[in-house]
């Protein structure tokens, strides 16, 4: 089944029978859909870059080429650099928080068999649901400050409530438990699928030769659960890096602009401001990020693994 | 301690790890829930927690959105039905034609390569798409209507579809469709009637997973739709900001019909989901 | 390279391009997809309509007998506060179709009009609705470059409001009196800002609501980014920063140069930040406008500023406060500074120069209205905006204030009416109203294009001081850089002033 790990290299897939036509029917459309969804979009938001280009002018105006003058106005931006630290921040704080819990639930799903599969169903709820919904349910409601069942309970015990929507701290903490509520899921079912690719005999060979639970656990199970944990570290930290839509519904970028990520900066300028060409500029940047930051990782990760 | 022994305290320590993060996860959706069935009062002076304890379940928020306000409602929740499920049946067909393709076809060893091209695309940052996206659909005149989605959400799809069906059909023997060939099937009869049926348990998987990214996105929706298209999410985060009050009823109300559909069908079909979602990973 | 393809043409390849694939992706299943002039295959003439949901709500109550009686359809698209503009201006610089008649704030009124998005009210309609009798001030806020192309609503202006029973208590008074030197005035609340800020310190910290609990304070303003903040800090600034001679307020006539980070406005938001911490409730600074609302119905707050001052505060179910709120003029200032000199000029009689909040919501006939729907679109508007439509709207409650001089007379119909406000109270509104729209130095809000990009740099900036991120001078330099890049990307400093001057009817 999927879940499991299949190997293929020595089995045939590929057909003998040369059948040009269709080869080709069934793939084009795929290519061409993405290549002109995803081609329009990058060249078009790379040539918005390099000019004014504007929604809400008011008179005739001539778009025209700026040169790099959207980079420099990016490059001198207090705010803009606020928004990027933000993301940074909000990277940092869920992606570990994810690993450790995907992997703290992981081990324990593996290491029962009666209702592995019912917590397994359970826990893949949060993943179904949409993050505007996440953010409403978890966020709004019980980060809500005066009456909002966390504060509650705090204040029951003799706590101060916290305010969790208007310190800017805090309020990038509550959008962090709500990303940790919502895609530490996604870890542990990642991680659990890697835990039983691990053959138990190895496990009890280690044992048997004198290495204690702790040892063997790191010795066996972590190099061999490393590349799906590496994978799945980086899907989940691209994905911190686009964070907008439980922002948009939980604080709106406020209190300041302390919880503003890059793409609601990019939302905020481009399409509610109307500045294409500077949301564009963002865009970009956003995307260069990612490339370089995923390409190095790939390099690093592949380099390391490949070294052990 | 004896080895069993041993092996007992770790199971109690994983039930109880299981159990605590069952309850993180069980919170917020029982407090919406009862929510739902709250009325003003209820929520106006401190927090209530249990129905009938401590404060009188009604119907209200229920009766606001069927009864009341359904007509208002149908109109996003019809759109987001037939969004998602047309954008998530052609990037199917589309995506599930080209991963076989990969897997059947040789383009000149460079297979893997059009694979990764595909997957490429999920570096991209949304942001980077809806300012283009925004013009691009004025140009075609195609703002604020479902069409303009459904394009959106199956391009969307496509590259994940293409890259788990690639490798499910690599997994199911060649040797049936060849034979099938040399007795006449065309290579279109041999995908539909011999391979897709074979690969049932991943074209679920995949086709659940594009529905539940189409019926849950919102950044897209936000920006391409205005009143006619709006889908669910962006209508209800039309509804809190209002007037700076929010009607926490009536909100989860909402929310739990967004909800329960898809999470419902997700759970129900778990064992494909979790394989969709794991299944590129796992081959690194 | 010299770039000769113009905007549209580049648009048109790239979307040429796109539109090919989207045929060829959708050509199956595009049937139910499609839906484009579906307006012509129904009978019956469907009237569309875009406003917030509230006030939509009550249009419709209002409307519908007129609908039905005509034989037409209403279909109501109903919006939170934020997205209605956002999609508006989206709608407009597209060229998409939202709504035959569409709701809107003023503030956009440039945007809107300039993009050819709407239709100018024809003179037939204006006779009709007795056009006259509508207040300059709001008249401003309804035309461009001296045509007519919206229709009032909804006359919404921030009024200053307080609690005319406290500042009547003897023994209030004379405590305050005590401790700062002047008497409470139960007639005019707080005349100046200075006043106001003692007012709010005095009322903080004891239990003056009598509740036996710790939630008395003496002001709750709209703090909070992305929602009303733009009003809530505009309307405390005004009174220090627009000069009696010198018409601009925003940025200067002359150079186009943004005024935001000049002494007068970082003395409005030095004071500002310093009442919202201390002398506000828990999470003051992060307010939205309901939650000022409440916390002044809720019998919380002694004074603050709003627009909808009226209505929720006569409904037992909102309010603690029925018939104890005074109203007036927003508060204003012996000092104010002139940015001509570059000096605080003194005036003996405090100069006020309220702040006309985004002078209300109006509504307007998309451009693209179907033309079978014409004589219906036209009919709704007139029957919705004609002089006794209004006055039943205003007096009830909706939230709309007042924007006749009829209405301003009707002194009878809000103390008795829906509104229950009593004879005192009605007048106390209904003057306030007035003098606040008829002010010789009022301020007009921001509507000279780009209206959602300025209002963002500033939130964005006050925000951050209120959140204690950066000192209010620091907060409204980066204001103020922010509004002259904005206006030299709508078009250059001095294409904004001159857009400035003409919403000033210069």
């Amino acid at each position: 089944m999927a879940t499991e790990p299949q190997i293929y290299p020595s089995k045939r897939f590929r057909f003998e029978i040369k059948d040009n036509l269709w080869k080709w029917i069934f793939l084009v459309p795929a290519v061409a859909i993405i290549l002109i969804l995803l081609a329009v979009p990058v060249l078009w938001t790379l040539y918005a870059a390099f000019t004014d280009l504007h929604l809400y002018r008011i008179g005739d105006f001539d778009t025209k080429f700026v040169g790099l003058a959207n980079f420099e106005k990016l490059l001198s931006n207090r705010s803009f650099w606020r928004t990027a630290r933000n993301t940074v921040v909000f990277m940092l704080g869920v992606v570990p928080a994810q690993l450790i819990i995907g992997l703290t639930v992981a081990l324990a799903l593996n290491n029962i068999t009666r209702g592995q599969k019912l917590f397994r169903t359970w826990f893949l709820m949060p993943l179904m649901v949409s993050p505007v919904v996440v953010s409403f349910i978890v966020g709004r409601m019980l980060f809500q400050e005066d009456i909002g069942p966390i504060n509650d309970i705090l204040r029951s015990f003799g706590f101060e409530g916290v305010p969790w929507l208007t310190s800017p701290t805090w309020a990038m903490v509550a959008l962090m438990a709500i990303d940790v509520w919502q895609w530490s899921s996604f870890m542990i079912l990642m991680l659990l699928a890697a835990l039983q690719g691990v053959p138990p005999d190895l496990h009890e060979a280690a044992r048997v030769d004198g290495a204690n639970q702790l040892q063997a656990f790191w010795r066996i199970t972590v190099p061999l659960i490393m590349p799906i944990t590496m994978t799945a570290l980086l899907i989940r930290i691209i994905d911190a890096f686009k964070v907008v839509e439980i922002i948009m519904v939980l604080t709106g970028g406020g209190p300041g602009q302390a919880t503003e990520s890059v793409t609601l900066a990019i939302y905020r300028t481009g399409v509610k401001g109307g500045d294409l060409a500077f949301g564009s500029s963002q865009a970009y940047f956003l995307l260069i990020v990612l490339m370089i930051f995923g390409g190095a990782y790939l390099f690093l990760t592949r380099r390391a693994m490949g070294k052990d | 301690m004896g080895l069993a022994a041993q092996k007992r305290v770790r199971t109690i320590i994983s039930y109880c790890i299981l159990g605590f993060w069952s309850f993180i996860l069980l919170f917020p959706m029982y407090w919406v829930v009862i929510t739902s069935f709250k009325n003003a009062i209820d929520m106006s002076i401190k927090a209530t927690y249990m129905p009938f304890i401590d404060f009188q379940p009604g119907l209200h928020a229920w009766r606001y959105l069927f009864v009341d306000r359904l007509t208002w409602f149908l109109d996003p929740f019809m759109n987001s039905v037939l969004v998602a499920f047309i954008s998530s049946t052609v990037a199917l067909v589309i995506g599930s034609s080209a991963g076989y393709a990969l897997a059947r076809f040789d383009y000149g060893g460079r297979n893997n390569s059009i694979v990764l091209g595909f997957m490429s695309q999920r570096m991209f940052p949304g942001a980077l798409f809806i300012l283009a996206f925004l013009v691009m659909f004025r140009e075609l005149g195609l703002l604020d209507t479902r069409l303009a989605l459904i394009i959106v959400y199956s391009s969307g799809a496509i590259p994940f579809i293409v890259w788990v069906m690639r490798d499910f059909f690599e997994g199911l023997p060649v040797e049936i469709e060849e034979s099938a060939m040399i007795d006449g099937a065309n290579r279109l009869g041999v995908l539909f009637r011999i391979a897709m049926p074979l690969a049932a348990p991943g074209l679920v998987a995949v086709f659940v997973l594009s529905l539940i990214g189409a019926w849950n996105e919102y950044l897209v929706a936000l920006t391409l739709t205005f009143r006619e298209a709006i889908t669910i999410p962006l209508f209800m985060t039309m509804q809190v900001s209002q007037t700076g009050y929010t009607e926490w009823w009536n909100m989860s109300a909402i929310s739990l019909v967004s909800v329960i559909p898809v999470v419902a069908a997700g759970m129900a079909l778990e064992k494909y989901i979790t394989g969709g979602l794991t299944f590129g990973a796992l081959k690194g | 390279m010299e770039s000769k393809v113009s905007r549209r043409q580049f648009l048109r390849m790239v979307g040429g391009a796109a539109g090919a694939v989207a045929l060829a992706a959708c050509a199956a299943p595009a049937a139910p997809a499609a839906d484009g002039g579906e307006a012509m295959s129904q009978e019956k003439i469907v009237i569309r309509y875009a406003g917030l949901d509230g006030m939509g709500a009550r249009v419709e109550a209002f409307m519908l007998p007129w609908v039905e009686e005509n034989g037409y359809e209403l279909e109501r698209g109903a919006f939170g506060q934020q997205e209605l503009t956002d999609k508006i201006m989206q709608s407009v610089a597209t060229d998409t179709y939202l709504a035959d008649i569409f709701q809107f704030p003023s503030n956009a009124r440039a945007d809107v009009i300039n993009a050819g998005a709407l239709q100018e009210i024809p003179t037939e309609v204006l006779e009709a609705i007795d056009f006259d009798d509508v207040l300059p001030g709001i008249v401003n806020t309804l035309s461009w470059e001296g045509k007519i192309y919206a229709l009032p609503y909804d006359g919404d202006i921030h009024y200053y409001s307080f609690r005319k029973d406290l500042f009547a208590n003897e023994d209030i008074n004379s405590r305050f009196k005590d401790s700062y030197g002047f008497d409470l005035s139960p007639d005019t609340g707080a005349v100046t800002w200075d006043q106001w800020r003692n007012i709010c310190e005095f009322f903080t910290g004891w239990d003056w609501n009598e509740n036996g609990e710790d939630d008395d304070f003496g002001a709750a303003c709209m703090t909070k980014r992305g929602d009303t903040l733009w009003w809530g800090f505009n309307s405390r600034a005004t009174a220090y920063a627009k000069h009696p001679d010198d018409d601009a307020y925003f940025i200067d006539l002359d150079t186009g140069e943004a005024r935001l980070n000049n002494p007068g406005f970082v003395r409005a938001l030095t004071e500002w930040v310093e009442e919202m911490q201390n002398w506000a409730p828990p999470g003051g600074t992060n307010f939205t406008y309901g939650d000022s609302l409440n916390a002044m119905n809720g019998g919380r707050v002694a004074q603050t500023y709003n627009w909808d001052a009226v209505t929720s505060a006569t409904s037992p179910e909102t309010s603690v406060i029925q018939g104890l709120q005074g109203y007036n003029i927003l508060p204003g200032s012996h000092e104010v500074f002139n940015s001509k000199s570059g000096e605080w000029d003194y005036f003996d009689i405090p100069s006020h120069a309220p702040f006309h909040a985004f002078g209300g919501w109006v509504i307007a006939v998309s451009a693209q209205v179907d033309e079978l729907a014409y004589d219906a679109v036209w009919g709704f508007v007139t029957h919705l905006t004609k002089p006794e439509s209004g006055l039943a709207f205003v007096t009830d409650l909706t939230g709309a204030s007042p924007y006749r001089f009829s209405q301003m007379e009707a002194v009878e119909e809000f103390a008795t009416g829906p509104l229950q406000l009593g004879e005192e109270v009605a007048m106390d509104y209904l003057n306030a109203a007035r003098e606040t729209l008829d002010h010789p130095n009022a301020v007009t809000d921001q509507a000279f294009g780009g209206w959602v990009q300025y209002r963002d740099a500033l939130e964005l900036g006050v925000s951050k001081a209120l959140a204690n991120e950066l000192p209010p001078q620091d907060a409204l330099d980066e204001v103020a850089a922010a509004f002259n890049e904005i206006s030299e990307r709508m078009g250059g400093l001095q294409h904004q002033a001159e857009l400035y001057a003409r919403t000033l009817g210069k």
